[in-house]
């Protein structure tokens, strides 16, 4: 019973990280500028990458000769570094297109980059 | 705060080869205990009267507010792609953090990158001023707010200042 339970999680968890990953996917070709672009980039594979992880980690703890505590630590390490590189990766790629002088949608309200200092 | 979690990781450590048994349980029990020993002893080291255990506690609170609105980004996100029609109204916003630390800086600038509609795209000015690129501002106010919301929960339950 407690293994069709934990199955089910792991369905869920690979649902979800799939259905993540898909979207951003598609959103990277139908979002209209590169801004819009790392939105669905960053915010689709770091909640993805780490449903797959979680959904993989639950897989590998129902084996009979698991180690649960190296799995938790490994997961752990792995989730936490996605949250810090993830951001400063997108962070970057933005950067640099904004110093590119990237073309924006033409349906953007402002831009307060060049705004004197308050 | 983070030298607390030390401890009570090597609390936890000494818990386990006390007792000569590393497991998963045995972990849990030497972190539970630590815990709970932190948070009488470490009342005395902050001024507020606060200790290690309810600093403990906001970290968690923080914890589930994130995974929230992280889980809440997506679902804009992907609700946007989905459906044919595009509604943004893009704006880049100037958000000011002045008098933060690189380190405040840095996790908020993380944090707005995850955080619904808001991407986190320079910092200007001597790293007084980030530049955020917002989703959804149709109002700049509105947007302004939501960050500041963000700002102050990270403040508060992380760095607790």
């Amino acid at each position: 019973m407690a293994d069709i339970i934990l199955d089910l999680f792991v369905i869920f968890f690979l649902l979800c990280g799939i259905f993540f990953m898909f979207v951003a996917a598609i959103g990277l070709l139908r979002l209209p500028d590169m801004y819009h672009r790392m939105h669905a980039a960053t915010k689709g594979v770091t909640l993805g990458l780490s449903s797959l992880i979680v959904a993989a980690a639950i897989h590998h703890a129902q084996a009979p000769n698991a180690n649960v505590i190296n799995i938790i630590t490994k997961v752990i390490l792995v989730i936490l570094f996605q949250f810090i590189a993830n951001p400063i990766g997108s962070h970057l790629l933005a950067k640099a297109a904004k110093m590119d002088g990237c073309p924006v949608w033409d349906k953007q309200l402002s831009d307060e980059e060049h705004d004197p200092v308050t | 705060m983070l030298s607390f979690f030390l401890i009570n990781l090597l609390l936890a450590v000494l818990w386990m080869c006390m007792w000569g048994l590393f497991d998963l349980w045995t972990l849990l029990a030497g972190l539970v205990l630590g815990y709970f020993l932190l948070g009488v002893v470490s009342r005395t080291w902050y001024p507020d009267g606060k200790g290690y255990g309810s600093k403990f506690l906001n970290l968690l609170s923080f914890t589930v507010y994130f995974i929230r609105i992280l889980i809440l980004a997506n679902l804009t996100v992907a609700k946007e792609i989905i459906t044919p029609k595009l509604n943004m109204t893009p704006r880049f916003i100037r958000y000011p953090v002045k008098g933060m630390t690189s380190l405040q800086i840095t996790s908020l600038a993380n944090a707005i990158t995850l955080t619904p509609g808001t991407l986190t795209v320079d910092v200007l000015d001597n790293d007084q001023v980030l530049l955020v690129h917002c989703m959804y501002a149709e109002d700049r106010q509105t947007a302004i707010d939501e960050l500041d919301e963000l700002r102050n929960r990270l403040m508060t339950e992380v760095f607790g200042c």
